[in-house]
Parts: structure tokens; C-alpha cells; sequence
């Protein structure tokens, strides 16, 4: 089984380095023959690709502790379900499921790319490949998941304990296909560059992909935050750590460029700013992948010290100075079409907004790089811990939820200040409505009061033009409001699953202001029978129960919650010691609602029988988990391909000529 | 076993790699350079596609009256343009088009009377589904798709 998987990666590596070769010299050669031979090379390596993964999978349900990799992530004690994390748990099964990742979204770019890319299909096939090459060669020659032990050992060392969580299932998957996939925008848009294009052919397929991969980084942030929440045991979703920052950064980029495509779209402006945002991003995943695989930075997130990162470190240099070079190449043919009207338009809301972005990446970067830089410099290291980048980050955080609130009510080309005071007077009111009742309630943290209060502004607007919309529809055609709405969303896709991906965005905002200006934490060591009081809560330590199972004991405290005297329910917290890994995880026991969650976990069993414990109510955090979902139905819907509207018929004789009524066709695009 | 599957795949691989070099009539990777009917088709689906999102804007309240009437004055202006353009690249149509650009699901029945207008600038028509090649006014459709539009 090995073996095969051993050869379907080196085939694999062939047939990526033959197509992305194939492409360019048929191009050159103009050899259709071999165009299509490379073509073929491309749809097939995700298959070959298959065959690897299912004799990797194939090694852990069989456990075939002499494949290395097996013996070092599985044991005989592991669950069946845990093998899909298995897979990706170290360095090597994690390469591998990335370039069958890419390989599978390269294939369907290529296949279903639109007529109007086919022209420089070779160059963007080209830059797919040889990007795929260098994953697979350093998955099939320096960190081979097939590598096997000289002797067969009897059992393994098992997973760690921290990936045997429901989130670990998606989040590394979907951060990992949402980090590769960034390849797919960038190889469209240097395609364009290297075939000499000026235009705007590549916007369509840039903005498909980007938007894709977007929403799997998207979600795998959040599912990320989340698995910290519940596992790690501090009580918080974010850090700030390295990995995590690695992460965000190619998020940002993504960000601006999903929404600076529209104008290049619309008007055939920013054609600069897409190529520089996508190739900040593209090289920012880069880093990522150096940052997660290198090992320079500790991190929980990390794969650990690890040979790789000079290689990783090579690729990064190449990634970010090719496309510099090629950018420098065809500057004199990225004149945008049109220049900015005004300053009060769409256009000039999605420019600040780039730049919003990019500052805020920017920022991270510095803050992710500077202990590196300072043990460079022979300094002792320097670390930059949260409170830079709350204080920093957290302002322009706010600027860009002001930008979602007004940018979306400005038309395009030029906006009259009239028309914008007049439509941003009900949201105005209702956010300083808010701000104003949180004041009589005795609130009175500034960001908190300003996060919230910009988040009524934003949700107000988009209720209130989904609310005119669906009016001024049920008033043209005389649907029922539910049907108009319906019908309206259907017919401005985009637009309005853009809306929604902004409602998540406000629920995300919702958690982060509740939790990180208004929780309570609150430590505690308590004896079976002792309460103590949180808030609202008294909870009661009953005590402890000890419990060995297979790989690990489990103590599992029993803590009653009461809420005005009464009893109202019961929480569990979990701590497991792994004696095979010489650590202890724990499960927070969580109670969540949509206003609070309260949160405790146990961080200590002494041995008198007391406990330590950690106490934390967090305000509406509810809402940044059920934003995953609400983020992904917005980019469904923003992605439904919508049907063309408007097909121009060319006739099929001359206009003289009387032809009798029957439908022509229309022209292909 | 292994070896034999591991066979089997190589071969099937290189047989689907070296199968365009034996087989007849190879179609070319790049397809030919599109047209100049299609892209000015592309350009005016797009600048159809602008009308509409403006059009939305106007109802949605985030445009005044003298503003959306500037932008679409300069839309249709820009489309009867690339129209003319694409008129007098293809001389064999003619003065005009018997059918020009409609929405999707109008059948291709001829003109209900030679003498239709404009309501825009009043000018000749061929027919209702042509759009003004003077002004630039696009052809008559149904109101109700005037809440389409296609972006934020």
C-alpha cells in the first residue's frame, strides 16, 4: 500500500512538471497536440493524487505501523473517525493534502474557466503546476508520508490529543485548501501579465476563485477560534499567535481583492491594485506555510521543529519576486481604463478600504516578524503580545465596519451628499439610538459603545435596502413580499449574498466587542461542597470523579449552577492526562446562549481533593459562531452563477429580408 | 500486487498523455482569439448589466434624479457606440440589425410594425428589441426587471 502511494506521488510530480512544461512550449511551439497532451496531465494528476491519500488512509485503517508517519500519529487505541485528522496531523500528510487540494481546484479552474481566459489558459495552467510541482517534490522527496521503519513496530505513539476535537476535522482542512487556493486567483492573474493581456478577461475567474478561497479561510479561522475556545482552556478564540497571524494576513489580502475586483469589473480601474493585492496575498500564504512548516516561531498551531523551512523559505523569495518582477514587466500595461470621479463614490470606498486592509495586514506582519528580527539582530528576543495589536488593530477594525455600513448605500461613479445624508438617516438614528440606551444601562467603554453602535449601522442598512428593494418589486409585479424578496435576492446575487457575508461580519464584530470589553474572569480553587459567586451565578463544586480510559485518565468535576437561588443546570468540565504524550488537555464545560456564555474549566486537581478552576461569563460570543454558517450562504449565493440577461442576437440574414418568426441563435460568448 | 496496480497506473497515465499525438484531428488547447462580435457583446452585456445596477441604485434611493440621468445618458451613449462600431465592421448587415439585444426568453418574431420609436430620442427603429443606435436607449423590456442589477 505504501509503496503504490510512494509511486502515485513521484507520478503525480511527473505529470504536474509535464503540464505545466507542455503548456508553455505548445504555446510557444503552437503544438496542439501537445496543448492537449498537457491538458490531460492536468485533469489526471488529481487522480493519481487520490490513489496517494486512499494508500495513505488505506495504511492507517489497516495499521501499518512500519509507515512511519502511521506509527507516529495513530495507535491501536484511536478511534476510526480520528484517521481523516490522522491524515493531516504532521508535516508530510499535510503536504500531501495540499497538493491534492490544489490539484483537484486546479483541474475544475481549468476545465470550467470561462472562453475568454483561453488565451493565456497556458500560462495560468502553467503557474498552477509548477507551483504543485514543488509541493509534490518536497512532499515525495523531503517529507515523505510513505517512509517506512526499518522494523514493524506493535503499536503507535497515537494523535495527539489536542486534534481529538469535532473542529479538528475542518478547520486545518478548509485553512489549508483556503491557503493553496489563493493559487488559483494569483496563476489567473499572472496568466493574464505573462500573456499580455491588458484588459480585464481574467476578472471573472480571479474573483470566482478568490471569493472560494476566501470563504475556506474564512471558515477555518472561525473553526479555528472556536477549537481554541473549547479546548485550550483560557477561555479565548484568539491570541494573536504567529501561526494564527500567519493565517489572517492572506484573509486581509483576500479580502480587499474580492472587493477591488468589482471595480476593475465595473470600470476597468484598480488593475494595478488587483495584481499588487493578489500577489501580497498569494506571497503572504507563502509565508504562512514557511511560518507553520519552518518552525522559527513556536506555536501551538505549529508542526514543530522542522527541516523544511530553508526550502519553504527559497519558495517564499521565488513567490514574492517572480510576480514582482513580471508586475515591474507590464506596468506600462496596467493603465487602468477610467480615473476616480469623485471621492464620494463606491470607488473611492473600496480604495480606502484596500487600504484599511492592507494596514491592518500590515500591522500584523510587523507585529508576527519582529521577534524574528530582533534575535536576527543578536538582541534578546523580543516578544509583542496582545495589547499592540488590540491597540492597534482594534481602531481600524472599527473604520472598516464604518466603510461596510456606508460604502454599500454610495452608487457608483459619483455620489451626491444629499442622497447620503438622507440614506444613512435611519441607521444613523438607530445606531446613536443604541449607543444612547447602552449609556442609560450604565455602559460606558468607548470602543465597546463605538463597536456596537457601528454594527446597528450596518445591519440597519442592509435591512433597510433589502426592505426597499422588496418593496419596490412587490409594487412592479405584484408578488407577495415574501416571494419579492425572494425574487430579489435571486436576480442581484452577488450583491446580496455580499450582504449577507456582512452580516456575518457584524456577528463576528457582536462577539469580539461583547467578549472583549464586558466578560468577567474570575479564578478560583474550591473544595467539593464550596461555591463561589460570578455575576448572576453561584456555582457549586460537588466534586470529582477519576476514570482511566485505555490512552488517557479523565477527571470529570460535577459543578451545579444556580441562578437566583434556584437550580438551573449542571456543568461538567473535563481534564484528560495522556501519559504517552506527558500532557493534559481539557474540555471546557460550556453553557451558550445568544447573550452569554458561561464558561468554566478545570485547570488543577490537588492533591487534598480541591480544584482549580476558571470562571468566565462572555457576552454575545454565541454570535461569532453562528456567523461560520451565515458567511458561507452568503458566498453560496454570491457565487450562484446567475444566467446572462442580455444575449445578443446576430441574425442570420441581412435585415432586408423579410425572415419568417422563429428564434435565432444567439451569439457564444 | 502493488507493483501490478502501480504498473496499471503508470501505463494508463501514459497512455492518456500520448493519446492527442496519436489520435487525428487535435483541437488546439487555445482556442481561437474571440471575435470582434463577441467582445463587443460582451461590452454591451456589461454596460447593460451597469444600466440595471444603476437603475436599482435609483430606486433604492441612493441617486439622485439628475445624477442617474447623467450616468445613463452617458451608458447608452457609450452603447450606441460600440453598436455603430459593430455595425460598420460587419457591412453585410446592413444599416441595422433585424434583431438586436433582447432579454432572455424573447423569441425572434419579427418586428410588430416597421415604424417603431425610440423613447428616449424618438428616432427610427427597426424594431422594438433593437436598441437606439442614436441615443443609445436600450430595448424595451418588462419593468420588472428593472430591480436587477448584478453587483454591489
Amino acid at each position: 500500500m505504501a509503496d503504490l502511494g510512494s509511486i502515485s506521488l513521484l507520478l503525480a510530480l511527473a505529470l504536474a512538471s509535464y503540464s505545466g512544461v507542455g503548456s508553455l512550449l505548445g504555446t510557444w511551439r503552437r503544438s496542439p497536440q501537445l496543448q492537449e497532451s498537457a491538458l490531460y496531465a492536468t485533469y489526471i494528476t488529481p487522480l493519481v493524487l487520490a490513489v496517494a491519500t486512499a494508500s495513505l488512509v488505506g495504511a492507517f485503517v489497516t495499521k501499518d505501523f512500519q509507515v512511519e508517519y502511521v506509527f507516529l500519529h495513530s495507535n491501536r487505541a484511536m478511534d476510526i473517525q480520528y484517521i481523516w485528522v490522522a491524515f493531516y496531523a504532521g508535516n508530510e500528510g499535510s503536504l500531501l493534502y495540499i497538493s491534492f487540494a490544489l490539484a483537484v481546484m486546479s483541474a475544475l479552474a481549468i476545465w470550467r474557466s470561462p472562453a475568454n481566459v483561453q488565451d493565456t489558459l497556458p500560462f495560468t495552467t502553467a503557474v498552477l503546476m509548477f507551483v504543485m510541482a514543488f509541493f509534490l517534490a518536497v512532499t515525495g522527496f523531503m517529507a515523505n508520508p510513505f517512509d517506512k521503519l526499518p522494523f514493524v513496530p506493535l503499536d503507535g505513539e497515537g494523535i495527539n490529543p489536542l486534534l481529538t476535537h469535532f473542529g479538528m476535522f475542518f478547520h486545518p482542512p478548509a485553512l489549508m485548501a483556503g491557503l493553496i487556493g489563493l493559487t488559483l486567483p494569483f496563476a489567473f492573474s499572472m496568466g493574464s501579465l505573462l500573456g499580455g493581456k491588458t484588459a480585464d478577461e481574467w476578472v471573472d475567474a480571479g474573483r470566482t476563485w478568490g471569493i472560494i478561497s476566501w470563504v475556506l479561510l474564512a471558515g477555518g479561522l472561525l473553526l479555528g477560534s472556536w477549537w481554541a475556545y473549547t479546548i485550550l482552556g483560557w477561555g479565548g478564540f484568539w491570541f494573536w499567535d504567529p501561526v494564527e497571524n500567519a493565517a489572517l494576513m492572506p484573509w486581509l489580502g483576500l479580502t480587499a481583492f474580492i472587493h477591488s475586483i468589482m471595480v476593475q469589473k465595473r470600470r476597468g480601474m484598480f488593475r494595478m491594485w488587483n495584481v499588487v493585492l493578489i500577489n501580497a496575498a498569494f506571497g503572504l500564504a507563502l509565508y504562512g506555510m514557511f511560518m507553520n512548516r519552518g518552525g522559527p516561531v513556536p506555536s501551538v498551531h505549529s508542526f514543530g521543529a522542522s527541516s523544511l523551512g530553508w526550502i519553504f523559505l527559497i519558495f517564499l523569495a521565488v513567490g514574492v519576486l517572480v510576480p514582482l518582477g513580471v508586475f515591474f514587466w507590464r506596468y506600462p500595461i496596467l493603465k487602468s481604463a477610467q480615473n476616480l470621479d469623485s471621492m464620494l463614490s463606491r470607488e473611492a470606498a473600496f480604495l480606502a478600504n484596500n487600504l484599511l486592509l492592507l494596514g491592518i495586514a500590515f500591522v500584523t506582519l510587523w507585529g508576527t516578524v519582529y521577534p524574528l528580527l530582533s534575535r536576527l539582530a543578536g538582541e534578546e528576543e523580543i516578544t509583542i503580545a496582545r495589547p499592540f495589536y488590540d491597540q492597534v488593530n482594534g481602531p481600524l477594525f472599527l473604520g472598516l465596519l464604518f466603510l461596510m455600513g456606508v460604502g454599500p448605500l454610495l452608487p457608483w461613479r459619483r455620489a451626491n451628499l444629499a442622497s447620503l445624508r438622507r440614506s444613512l438617516l435611519v441607521p444613523g438614528a438607530v445606531a446613536l439610538g443604541l449607543v444612547l440606551l447602552l449609556l442609560a444601562f450604565g455602559i460606558r467603554q468607548p470602543y465597546g459603545l463605538l463597536g456596537f453602535g457601528l454594527g446597528a449601522l450596518v445591519a440597519t442598512g442592509i435591512f433597510m435596502e433589502w426592505g426597499r428593494g422588496t418593496r419596490s418589486r412587490h409594487r412592479s409585479s405584484g408578488e407577495n413580499y415574501l416571494v419579492s424578496f425572494c425574487h430579489l435576492i435571486a436576480a442581484n446575487r452577488p450583491r446580496y449574498g455580499g450582504y449577507i457575508a456582512h452580516l456575518a461580519v457584524v456577528m463576528v464584530a457582536l462577539g469580539v466587542v461583547g467578549t472583549s470589553f464586558f466578560n468577567t474572569q474570575h479564578d478560583v480553587v474550591l473544595a467539593p461542597g464550596e461555591s463561589t459567586v460570578v455575576r448572576e451565578y453561584e456555582l457549586r463544586y460537588l466534586g470529582t470523579t477519576e476514570e482511566f480510559k485505555g490512552n488517557r485518565t479523565e477527571f470529570r468535576s460535577t459543578v451545579e449552577v444556580y441562578r437566583d437561588g434556584k437550580l438551573r443546570y449542571t456543568l461538567t468540565p473535563v481534564r484528560a492526562f495522556y501519559p504517552s504524550f506527558n500532557m493534559a488537555a481539557t474540555r471546557a464545560a460550556i453553557r451558550s446562549t445568544p447573550i452569554e456564555d458561561l464558561y468554566v474549566v478545570s485547570s488543577e486537581n490537588l492533591p487534598d481533593g480541591r480544584v482549580g478552576f476558571r470562571i468566565l461569563v462572555n457576552p454575545l460570543i454565541w454570535w461569532m459562531w453562528v456567523a461560520g454558517p451565515v458567511v458561507v450562504l452568503g458566498t453560496v449565493v454570491a457565487l450562484w452563477p446567475q444566467r446572462s440577461r442580455a444575449p445578443v442576437r446576430i441574425p442570420a440574414r441581412p435585415p432586408l429580408e423579410r425572415a419568417p418568426a422563429q428564434a435565432s441563435g444567439t451569439v457564444p460568448a | 500486487m502493488v507493483i501490478l496496480a502501480a504498473a496499471a497506473l503508470v501505463a494508463v497515465c501514459i497512455a492518456i498523455v500520448v493519446y492527442p499525438f496519436v489520435k487525428s484531428g487535435s483541437r488546439s488547447h487555445v482556442k481561437p482569439v474571440n471575435d470582434r462580435a463577441t467582445t463587443a457583446n460582451s461590452e454591451v452585456e456589461a454596460i447593460f448589466d451597469a444600466i440595471r445596477t444603476l437603475q436599482l441604485e435609483h430606486q433604492l434611493g441612493n441617486i439622485v434624479e439628475g445624477l442617474y440621468q447623467e450616468q445613463l445618458r452617458a451608458y447608452r451613449v457609450k452603447a450606441a457606440s460600440i453598436l455603430r462600431q459593430q455595425s460598420e465592421s460587419q457591412p453585410d448587415l446592413g444599416a441595422g440589425y433585424s434583431e438586436g439585444v433582447t432579454t432572455a426568453g424573447s423569441d425572434g418574431a419579427r418586428a410588430d410594425s416597421p415604424a417603431d420609436k425610440c423613447t428616449s430620442c424618438n428616432a427610427d427603429l427597426p424594431n422594438k428589441f433593437t436598441p437606439c443606435s442614436h441615443c443609445g436607449a436600450p430595448a424595451t423590456a418588462p419593468t420588472s426587471d428593472s430591480t436587477e442589477g448584478t453587483e454591489p
